[in-house]
């Protein structure tokens, strides 16, 4: 067995030379090893696969040495669960989009807002590509709490380009990073409605928004929400208003389409 | 960018072993000899189920989370 992966191995290193080469290295007992492979090299895509489910400790210096040597000269070593999201950041980041927003907000904004606001940009780049980003919204609040969090959803709802960056250029630096504050720290502009809320959990919210409003002076804040759920209980919300609150409630956007839609709660 | 080696979770000890690295009782990676954690480049622990992977520049490790594929797509690392 020794001799025949020797020999293997040294294939491994000979395909290794060729330019262009990616690795696919798995311990399981795939179809490969069922064959009686424990390697394939498919020469279109240039793709080596090698399946190692046990290995002599012999055998498996080899194999160290291998992965040793694609280190030394220079080949990223990625976990695989995770390469469709680097190649997906790759080219999103080489033709960005959003890089007049990100230019804009370059030495504005602090480190971790401004890497928010990244991350966040790239969500919602994928989430306009119907691409599923639950996983970096938990990324988003993971690394940078709950303010992390408004960020990436002011971000989605469009409030960097549409409020900060006009707002930036024509008001007080002073003003400006009160309303940003306000904004973004305390969260007293908008209301995301998420999975996690009922009609009575929007209620409080409402009247938590409507006394922000007051202590800043503003005369209004807005709801969004996205997706089924959050689109019919916030429609729940708007229908069972009796007209006696100290707030009125109008419809700013509906789209049927992404199920997205926005009100503006005007405080009296 | 892409991966030169792209491993799966069940080959990540090999990945591991190849570096002088292990998994430690509470999930961490540490430096088998020592028993000292290895860090990301922002001086971070690494839980070996958050592992992304690691690039040359001596040894960098990553974390698998955007925050970290988006410094290094960008070349941050």
């Amino acid at each position: 067995m020794s001799s025949e992966f020797e020999t293997a191995i040294d294939k491994l290193h000979k395909h290794l030379r060729k330019k262009g080469v990616s690795i696919f290295l798995d311990m399981d007992d795939s179809q490969l090893v069922k064959a009686g492979h424990f390697f394939s090299y498919e020469p279109k895509s240039k793709e080596l696969r090698i399946s190692v489910p046990e290995l002599k400790a012999r055998d498996k210096k080899l194999l160290l040495k291998l992965i040793q040597k694609v280190f030394d000269d220079g080949g990223l070593l990625w976990k695989e669960s995770k390469r469709e999201a680097l190649i997906e950041y790759s080219d999103y980041s080489s033709g960005n989009e959003d890089q007049a927003i990100l230019d804009f907000f370059l030495g504005v904004l602090k480190s971790n807002d401004y890497s928010a606001l990244k991350m966040a940009l790239f969500l919602r780049s994928q989430s306009k590509k119907n691409k599923s980003v639950d996983v970096y919204k938990v990324d988003i609040r993971e690394r940078f709490g709950d303010r992390g969090n408004n960020i990436a959803n002011l971000c989605s709802a469009g409030y960097f380009e549409d409020e900060f960056m006009s707002l930036y250029d024509n008001i007080s630096n002073d003003d400006f990073w009160k309303y940003y504050e306000m904004v973004v720290g305390d969260k007293a502009r908008a209301l995301f409605v998420h999975r996690g809320m009922n009609l009575n959990a929007i209620e409080k919210e409402v009247e938590k928004m409507v006394a922000k409003a007051l202590k800043y002076h503003m005369d209004d804040f807005r709801i969004h929400g996205k997706g089924v759920g959050n689109v019919a209980v916030i429609s729940s919300f708007v229908s069972s208003r009796t007209g006696k609150e100290n707030y009125t409630v109008t419809l700013k956007f509906k789209d049927p389409k992404i199920q997205a839609i926005e009100y503006l709660v005007k405080v009296r | 960018m892409k991966p030169t080696l792209s491993f799966t979770e069940k080959a990540l000890p090999l990945i591991l072993e190849a570096f002088g690295k292990s998994i430690n009782k509470d999930g961490i990676i540490i430096e088998t000899k020592t028993g000292e954690p290895v860090l990301t480049p922002d001086g971070e622990e690494i839980e070996a189920a958050h592992f992304g992977g690691m690039k040359k520049g001596s040894e960098i490790f990553l974390k698998d989370d955007l925050y970290s594929i988006m410094n290094l797509a960008e070349g941050k690392f």
